[in-house]
């Protein structure tokens, strides 16, 4: 079987080895990209198609002053925003999410997810590999191991999918801690990093540039072909075949018409552009439907601004939580009309909660002791809250869970088996998920 | 739970554990055993000898399993029993010893579980009629002596034989290969003299499967042609067996050659059946040693003039040149920047100042290495005027230092040992924690975050006594590796941390002294390797940074040929680059479609390699006649000599520019991927500079140059070679397509710069 995911308990360097075994088997015709799509493909190792869009709300999200109103707080605390009744009998949420309060019987809340990551670097990389790291002051890891976001494990767990790959991410720049970490930069996200609002919005290296044009890429290709002899030449093993397939896939990527037609939003009718919002959010999330509808297996969204030291309540009531609330409750109906919510995972969360009480510069700062995230569609038990916090949203009341339980969450909920053991990129055995129990309440 | 396993098999166990029988060494004994025995009747069963050994062979302690540190199923041994006194807590007394029944063996919960007769979350792991179960009868029946203190002294395990070699036969009138195996024997001796034959407790791995696999028991099978290694571990002890399997006999190769490395090379070649790649030709031969040495093409002026000099010494007196060639210094800073983890973020922008000046002074004076690292290692001072204490600001903790050094100067990974023996080799916690108290008699001053991110003072001295604020987790006396538990006599003055006289010196030039000692066995090994791989893309041992008996070279006597030549040559770099450039194994032709060592480990041919980051930019600017603009660099400042990652650049993070966070050499991203597949054929950027009016090609078209004058430029700045009778002709084809002449051949050049031929070094 392909030594790649061989389980070993060396300390030995099998990564570059097993590099090389691979490399090795295009004696067989199967270089590596083949290799990830030929994963994929093999029915015996999964069963679950399932997607996965993540909506990140980045800088940390307050709870309070959303999904877990505490209402009869003290005001220090409970802050400006009223409460208000959803579709879901005896839970509110505040009041500027009108949107989502009619869309609550699609989310499962999760109220119980506790870490001890207080600065943005680290939680981040709590939050989004399920595994604590230790930054230095600028984000940096200090030298231990980068684990791979959810992304990239779905990403080499399922591969390719009708010729698109497989984790796109939509942000300005890389959201922290979302590459394929110690995996390598085969898994890392595809990125859409301008914004899909603009009118003549394109995808850096993936639209072709206007100044060269389809028909003179077409033609660049003819002549690759015709001039790059060497490459013909050499045996059809390790790193130049495997280039040579990356160029294939670039190639299906730049010129096929579903992938055209995927980053393609004005595809779509204004209307329901209008529902998402128009804001770069709102259009990206738009964007992530058609992703996933085209073949991609988790996108990213990056919600931005939530960090919200100062004048959170001004902050938050425009233009924060209108765009989320547009562009979260659309995708959830959107999703919902068109069937894809039995076999997409929506997951809104951030890298933590905010301090339940309110600063002097009228702010909330960082807090990871509360942190509500919420998740729908494919296997999630919706309409639900999982787990309670205390009067003033200080800490969670009764059971909680880490974030490796979260992150188990995450891979039963795509269907893949996190007991499985990686090689890291020093060779060291590395456990998918080291010992997380995924939170059985959000399991319909 | 109440268990009641079913009375049938229970009986059927207690029968077989009245036979005693002790297998034959070879066998495997988890499974039902056979004949005869090898162990007197009545010799008392050990804990670290006899328990932990069976406990392991049944991988009962294995990282998946009980060995991890959470346990599985509230069962928690040491990782792989290396550590005797926790297992026997584990065993005889946590939860209530409700895991052991000395009364009755039979009805323990240690021999139920591993033989399936009670839910096991493992499953069945062991035969009843096994030699496993029988040695944990025996211990539980014999009232279950705890471990002594000097159980493993003097332990030493032999393999026999120390070589295997293996023939695959095709039998033609079949076609099918016959596989030859070896049976391997491995002895333990104790210091008390005794000897024991421990085949079938033994662990064996084999480094490369698809060559070989080994049994259980330790029988070798051939797979197929080629050279890998068996490792077999026991009780913290480890070896390695060579095995060649040859390819059979090669024609007759000529290969002069006053080198060192050629004729052990070819020695080790012959043995294994290989033929070298003939030597290169001048084109290839140039492309490469300006790639390897100064990470820079050969212009084409350059290019002309080494194809048209005829001297029979060109060859080595370009290599001299390019060892004196400013982007040396370039080249050469940017890898030990990276090994080093050179980064403001560790320094702050003097302090990174400070530390790259001094790594580029080093390099430029050729400063031998072993000062190079005593300079690095017992550095104090003021970090703005001494650059090598930065190693100091760059790892902090005690216990990072002691990775790093180990890792970088030695060529020793010792992370695993942080929190237990390593599982693949001698190395124990108290190997770690050791090198770790060389450097806790420090003390650091500076002005915290703020200092290092804005240029505060910082610098470092000497203590007398160790700073509790560089208290290792573990505190033992500063020792070097090979002092080893079993040999404390080796250890360095272990009083050199108690006392407190005035003149005690600094331990960390002990440890300078000893790693960079001509004989040690590391440091030489570990810099040769390193160096070699530099070159050749590959390693002689691999993982390059993991040199270890269990991790042998893939020509071992290269390795050592080359390492004995760079302590005859007072480890100098610019000796060891010339020794293997000069080497006929250096100078051998890419083979494109090699048929025996396909995947290049015996180098008998040159595997291509992707060029890192820094050198494909500045390749392509090269070619294209452009220059890349960093953000706060002076204008043509090349991406070989930036300072550090910090200078944004998205092509350099596309194509795996190391963050300088861990000094693992595999920090860097070598492969190829999607991302950088899209960048070259597609970016903005690249079409930018391609049709840049400052750019080669505009040159060209503006000074109405011919077709061919064109043509012979492009194809020797991008691949150092004129083009082919078939090039040109495809390229006159079309020219004569109709499509205007000036997007032709930026499409050309295009098509160079996306060409395999042009992103591999080869």
């Amino acid at each position: 079987m392909f030594q790649i995911d061989h389980p070993t308990r060396n300390c030995e360097g099998l990564a570059r080895r097993a590099f090389l075994q691979v490399g090795s088997l295009g004696l067989f015709g199967l270089t590596l990209p083949k290799l990830l799509q030929a994963e994929q493909a093999n029915p015996t190792m999964r069963t679950k198609d399932t997607n996965f869009i993540l909506l990140w709300t980045n800088g940390g999200i307050s709870n309070m002053d959303t999904l877990d109103m505490k209402p009869d707080a003290p005001v220090e605390y409970r802050g400006e925003f009223q409460p208000i009744s959803t579709n879901l009998p005896g839970l509110s949420v505040c009041e500027h999410l009108p949107l989502m309060s009619r869309q609550m019987d699609k989310v499962c809340q999760v109220r119980t997810i506790v870490h001890l990551g207080s600065q943005h670097a680290e939680a981040t990389h709590w939050m989004l590999t399920g595994y604590p790291q230790v930054p230095d002051v600028n984000a940096a890891p200090v030298g231990s191991t980068v684990y791979p976001c959810f992304g990239s494990v779905i990403a080499k767990e399922l591969g390719w999918k009708n010729g698109m790959p497989p984790y796109v991410q939509c942000a300005s720049g890389p959201m922290m801690y979302s590459s394929g970490g110690y995996l390598g930069s085969a898994y890392s996200p595809l990125m859409v990093r301008r914004n899909p609002q603009e009118k003549d919005f394109s995808v850096d290296d993936v639209s072709i540039p206007s100044q060269v044009g389809a028909e003179r890429t077409q033609r660049r290709r003819r002549i690759l072909d015709r001039l790059d002899s060497w490459q013909r030449q050499v045996d059809q093993t390790g790193a130049v075949a495997d280039r040579s397939e990356f160029y294939r896939q670039a190639y299906d990527l730049m010129t096929s018409p579903a992938a055209k037609q995927a980053f393609d939003l004005q595809a779509e009718p204004e209307a329901l552009r209008d529902r998402y919002g128009r804001t770069r959010e709102g259009q990206a999330t738009l964007l992530a439907r058609r992703l996933v509808e085209a073949g991609v297996r988790f996108v990213a969204v990056d919600f931005t601004g939530y960090d919200t030291h100062d004048k959170n309540f001004i902050r938050l009531k425009d233009p924060l939580l209108p765009t989320l609330d547009r562009a979260w409750s659309a995708l959830l109906t959107d999703l919902s009309e068109r069937g894809l919510l039995s076999n997409t995972v929506v997951l809104c969360a951030g890298e933590f909660g905010r301090t339940p009480r309110v600063n002097g510069a009228a702010g909330r700062d960082h807090y990871p002791l509360c942190n509500t995230i919420g998740f729908s569609g494919a296997g999630v038990r919706m309409g639900s809250v999982v787990g309670q916090t205390d009067a003033r949203c200080e800490n969670v009341v009764g059971k909680t869970n880490s974030t490796l339980d979260y992150a188990a969450t995450i891979f039963r909920l795509m269907g893949i088996d996190d007991t499985k053991e990686y090689v890291s990129n020093d060779g060291r055995p590395i456990l998918i998920n080291n010992g997380g129990h995924s939170i059985d309440e959000v399991f319909a | 739970m109440v268990f009641a396993p079913p009375l049938q098999k229970s009986a059927s166990l207690a029968v077989a554990l009245f036979m005693m029988a002790s297998a034959t060494a070879g066998s495997d004994p988890t499974q039902p055993q056979s004949d005869s025995t090898n162990r007197p009747p009545n010799e008392a069963v050990q804990l670290t000898r006899d328990v932990i050994p069976a406990l392991t062979k049944a991988g009962c302690n294995a990282g998946a399993c009980h060995g991890s540190f959470q346990g599985r199923g509230g069962f928690a041994l040491s990782l792989l029993g290396f550590d005797a006194a926790f297992d026997y807590d584990v065993l005889t007394k946590a939860s209530r010893g409700r895991r052991v029944n000395p009364a009755s063996p039979a009805q323990s919960l240690l021999l139920l579980k591993p033989m399936g007769l009670v839910p096991h979350g493992g499953g069945k792991r062991i035969a009843a009629d096994s030699e496993v179960a029988q040695v944990l009868a025996k211990w539980m029946a014999s009232g279950m002596p705890g471990p002594q203190a000097n159980d493993l002294d003097g332990l030493r395990i032999r393999v026999d034989p120390p070589h295997a070699v293996l023939s695959l036969k095709t039998n033609h009138s079949t076609q099918t290969d016959s596989k030859e195996r070896i049976a391997l024997c491995v002895t333990a001796t104790f210091a008390d003299g005794s000897a024991r034959d421990i085949t079938r407790w033994a662990l064996f791995d084999v480094r490369d499967r698809t060559i070989a696999e080994v049994s259980r028991s330790g029988e070798v099978t051939a797979v197929r042609c080629g050279k890998t290694a068996v490792t077999v571990r026991y009780l913290g002890q480890v070896a390695s067996v060579g095995v060649s399997i040859p390819f059979g006999p090669t024609g007759e190769f000529d290969f002069p050659s006053e080198n060192p490395l050629d004729a052990t090379a070819v020695t080790e070649w012959k043995r294994l059946g290989v033929e070298p790649a003939p030597l290169t030709n001048d084109a290839t031969f140039l492309r490469r040693v300006f790639l390897d040495l100064i990470g820079t093409l050969p212009t084409v002026d350059e290019a002309r003039q080494f194809q048209a000099d005829t001297s029979a010494t060109k060859r080595s007196r370009i290599i001299d040149q390019l060892l004196e060639r400013p982007e040396y210094v370039d080249y050469w800073s940017l890898k030990w920047g990276d090994l080093l983890r050179a980064h403001r973020r560790y320094l702050g922008d003097k302090g990174l100042a400070s530390f790259n000046g001094w790594i580029r002074q080093s390099v430029r004076d050729n400063k031998p290495l072993d000062m190079m690292t005593r300079e690095l290692l017992t550095a104090q001072g003021n970090l703005f005027t001494n650059g090598p204490v930065g190693y100091f600001f760059i790892d902090d903790k005690v216990e990072d230092l002691a990775e790093t050094t180990s890792q970088v100067f030695l060529g020793i990974r010792l992370q695993c040992t942080k929190c237990h023996h390593h599982p693949n080799e001698v190395w124990s916690q108290d190997d770690y924690y050791g090198l770790a108290a060389f450097f806790s008699k420090l003390e650091t001053k500076d002005s915290g975050t703020i200092g290092s991110r804005f240029g505060g003072p910082k610098s470092l001295r000497a203590t007398r006594t160790i700073n509790p604020n560089r208290k290792p987790q573990m505190v033992v006396a500063p020792r070097v590796f090979g002092a080893r538990p079993f040999d404390r006599e080796t250890t360095i003055d272990p009083k050199a941390t108690t006392e407190s006289a005035e003149d005690v010196v600094d331990p960390r030039q002990q440890l300078a002294e000893w790693i960079t000692k001509a004989d040690n066995p590391y440091f030489a090994r570990n810099f040769a390797n390193r160096y070699w791989a530099a070159l050749f893309g590959v390693g002689l041992v691999e993982p390059v940074d993991d040199l270890r008996a269990t991790n042998p070279a893939s020509i071992p006597s290269v390795l050592d040929a080359l390492s004995q030549k760079f302590v005859e040559q007072g480890f100098d770099a610019k000796s060891l680059l010339r020794t293997i450039c000069t080497s006929r194994v250096y100078q051998l032709a890419p083979e494109l479609n090699p048929s025996r060592d396909v995947d290049g480990t015996l180098f008998t041919h040159r595997i291509p390699r992707r060029l890192t980051a820094e050198v494909l930019l500045d390749a392509i600017n090269q070619v294209a006649g452009t220059t890349e603009t960093f953000t706060g660099q002076p204008v043509g400042t090349r991406a070989i000599a930036l300072p550090d990652p910090t200078i944004a650049s998205n092509f350099l993070s596309t194509f795996g520019r190391p963050q300088r966070n861990n000094p693992c050499e595999c920090a860097r991203g070598s492969n190829t991927d999607l991302s950088q597949a899209l960048h070259l054929a597609n970016s903005a950027d690249l079409h930018g500079k391609i049709i840049s009016t400052a750019g080669r090609l505009s040159a060209h078209l503006t000074a109405n140059r011919g077709d061919d004058e064109i043509v012979d430029d492009l194809y020797l700045s991008a691949m150092t070679r004129l083009p082919t009778d078939e090039e040109r002709t495809v390229i006159r084809e079309l020219l004569a397509d109709g499509t205007p002449h000036e997007a032709t051949w930026q499409d050309i050049l295009w098509a160079l710069l996306n060409s395999a031929e042009f992103v591999f070094g080869h």
